[in-house]
């Protein structure tokens, strides 16, 4: 309830003023190679981007780049022109910004942020990891540019939380891995580098590791040295340059930081009472929201989304099964209600939450299915209390400030009462 | 030691005036655009009724939807609180509080000690809020008063199946192209809504007993709607649009009592 004290003023981090840098230093980069005549492939999250490495094509990240759009706060003209083209109000937002921009017909189109993708793409890479609906969204793509498209198939993941993938699915995976090559072979008619792909496949899984000690150390100490709105500007390199040298660096350095910071116990806020973990995607558009509850001494300390669809470690013994297991066994969406509850009710116990917080994401349904479900089950076997805010990650329209806000606080009087009764902490 | 509770909300401002555990005056004014004007005014307004002045009172406590931007109020407090306090106050027995506003319908769960264990808000939409009566009476050309007794008289079921407020419009002002008699389009206004908030609360165990909060559940209709989808009867304040200025006003004594 009512008046706490302020948040800090400005990044918590010093590192983290380094992410807007190499965010623009990679859309000059990815746009001069175009201009150069190099290919670009639009790749979806959790696609094998390394193997585009390995054939010297630049890979784009239209998903990315919707979320950099909606916090720019420009989807929402973008969404309407898709919905325009005939394209359902109940599509996912992030396909629907991009569809936007490729189907804008007419005056009034906003400026893009970053002078916007980089068109045509001269191949399509994606996968159904995450959802159908990019395999659906990456064939408009190959209608409107006419380029091939490549797709990777992957099981849902199954289990309890040490389990990792059966040797069926890996092998599945890998034999696809080896047929997508011999599809970019075929594309750019040349031999696949393997050595290339190797040495990609051992910058990703250093990136990988690192983002995981990352969000292990701020999610480990008490208090947290910085919350989740300035961690969901940080993820941006390991989205987009995954495979490269500049995550490894970046994170290296964020480590360091945060390795000083929780050994002299700098906290991101003045006075951390509540810890909060925040399920699904956030809402790009809003991500002011996330620092909002610092007022009143709340913060995110641990996100799913940003430990659970990027980033992971990769087996490099043996780097095909390797990389197959770190594609099937990483990404939230991909496992199913059991299993997500089981991680959930572990990270809960590492990193001292007190609190959850899911968004009932409209356009990413496949995330926020059983929420109701994985709520009760905190409640009645940890004894862990949550809320359920309903928006959508990137389009701003159908979302109620003050419903959300109402939400929040309340659930922080909720976890205020519950500690001055005794009940917890 | 004299305290306000001032609940700001999206249809009307009610403000509670409390002098130690005693409700010493209240009032209701209805916001429109500016919210902070009628919540001057009436406060201004019940003050001079009781002789008093605004520096007579020791601590204001706001809530509702405006909450953060009455400036003379040193707290602020969400509207789930403060019902869970309103109605604990004089109604220690009840688990479940279903508070149905102009703008959105919230479903308390309580604990033994009244203490909030868990709670669930309708969504973005005005689907079951007062804000659906409200746009259907002036549909019907009924005054909002008027929607409760006239559904008692009602003589067969009518389906209102849209969640969507101005869809549920069309079928309203179809039914009365087909002659159906208001009475019962307005009694299928008062289940769809009940249904819908009722399907909320069922989200988790309804404990007993039971009590209905908001300006909705000055609606007889609404009320035994919801009585006959539950399968139980339910509780209901002698003003039950005063819930939450009751419960800021309490927390402003409490403050009051701690300074």
């Amino acid at each position: 309830m009512g008046n706490q004290s302020s948040p800090k003023k400005g990044r918590a981090l010093k590192t983290s003023y380094e992410a807007s840098t190499i965010l623009r230093n990679y859309w000059e980069t990815i746009h001069a190679a175009k201009k150069a005549g190099k290919p670009i492939g639009y790749c979806s999250g959790n696609a094998p981007v390394e193997l585009m490495y390995a054939f010297d094509i630049l890979p784009a990240y239209p998903e990315n780049y919707a979320a950099v759009v909606a916090s720019a706060k420009i989807a929402l003209p973008l969404v309407q022109m898709a919905e325009s083209k005939e394209f359902s109000h109940d599509l996912c937002s992030y396909a629907k910004i991009n569809l936007g921009e490729v189907f804008w017909e007419g005056k009034g189109k906003p400026e893009m942020p970053f002078g916007g993708l980089p068109t045509p793409p001269d191949i399509l890479l994606t996968t159904k990891i995450p959802c159908i609906t990019q395999v659906k969204w990456w064939e408009v793509l190959r209608d409107v540019y006419h380029c091939p498209m490549i797709l990777l198939d992957a099981p849902m993941l199954e289990g309890t939380v040490d389990n990792q993938p059966s040797e069926d699915q890996v092998d599945f995976v890998v034999d696809q891995l080896k047929l997508i090559i011999a599809q970019l072979e075929d594309f750019t008619h040349t031999k696949f580098n393997e050595e290339k792909f190797f040495h990609c496949l051992s910058l990703s899984d250093q990136a990988g590791g690192l983002w995981h000690d990352i969000i292990d150390l701020r999610g480990e100490a008490v208090p947290t040295p910085v919350g989740s709105r300035e961690m969901c500007g940080n993820v941006f390199s390991l989205v987009a340059m995954l495979g490269t040298e500049t995550p490894v660096k970046f994170y290296q350095k964020m480590k360091e930081e945060l390795q000083y910071k929780t050994w002299k116990k700098i906290g991101a806020i003045p006075n951390e009472k509540y810890r909060l973990l925040y399920e699904n995607i956030p809402l790009w558009y809003n991500l002011e929201m996330l620092s909002d509850v610092e007022n009143k001494g709340a913060v995110f300390v641990f996100e799913t989304y940003l430990r659970y669809v990027w980033g992971g470690r990769i087996d490099l013994t043996d780097p095909y099964r390797g990389y197959a297991k770190k594609i099937l066994s990483d990404v939230f969406l991909n496992m199913n209600l059991q299993l997500r509850y089981d991680i959930m009710a572990r990270d809960i116990k590492n990193y001292h939450i007190d609190g959850v917080v899911f968004h009932s994401n409209r356009s990413c349904k496949r995330y926020s299915l059983g929420y109701y479900e994985l709520k009760e089950m905190l409640l009645e076997r940890l004894g862990i209390p949550s809320v359920v805010i309903e928006a959508d990650h990137s389009d701003p329209s159908g979302y109620s400030e003050g419903n959300t806000k109402m939400k929040l606080d309340a659930f922080i009087e909720l976890l205020e009462e519950r500690r001055n009764a005794g009940s917890r902490g | 030691m004299l305290v306000a509770g001032v609940d700001a909300g999206s249809n009307a401002a009610k403000i509670v005036l409390m002098e130690e555990d005693q409700i010493l005056s209240h009032g209701v004014l209805k916001t429109g655009a500016n919210s902070l004007g009628a919540v001057k005014d009436l406060l201004q307004h019940i003050l001079e009724q009781q002789h008093k002045k605004m520096e007579d009172i020791s601590d204001i406590v706001s809530t509702g939807y405006g909450r953060n931007y009455i400036p003379f109020a040193t707290f602020q407090a969400t509207e789930i609180f403060c019902h869970a306090k309103g109605v604990f106050r004089t109604m220690p027995q009840v688990r479940t509080i279903i508070d149905i506003g102009g703008q959105d319908s919230k479903v308390i769960y309580l604990d033994n000690n009244g203490r909030v264990a868990d709670f669930v808000m309708n969504d973005k939409c005005a689907a079951g809020t007062g804000r659906f009566i409200e746009s259907l009476a002036m549909a019907l050309s009924v005054p909002l008063e008027e929607m409760g007794p006239l559904s008692v008289s009602a003589g067969q079921e009518i389906t209102i199946s849209s969640t969507c407020t101005v869809f549920a419009e069309s079928e309203v002002v179809s039914y009365v192209a087909q002659g159906f008699p208001k009475s019962d389009i307005i009694s299928g206004v008062h289940h769809a809504l009940a249904g819908r908030v009722v399907s909320m609360a069922r989200r988790r165990e309804i404990r007993r007993e039971i009590c209905l909060t908001g300006g909705v559940a000055k609606n007889i209709g609404v009320v035994r709607w919801i009585e006959k989808e539950l399968g139980e009867s339910v509780r209901i304040p002698e003003e039950p649009q005063l819930t939450g200025a009751i419960g800021a006003a309490m927390i402003a004594l409490e403050r009051a009592r701690q300074q």
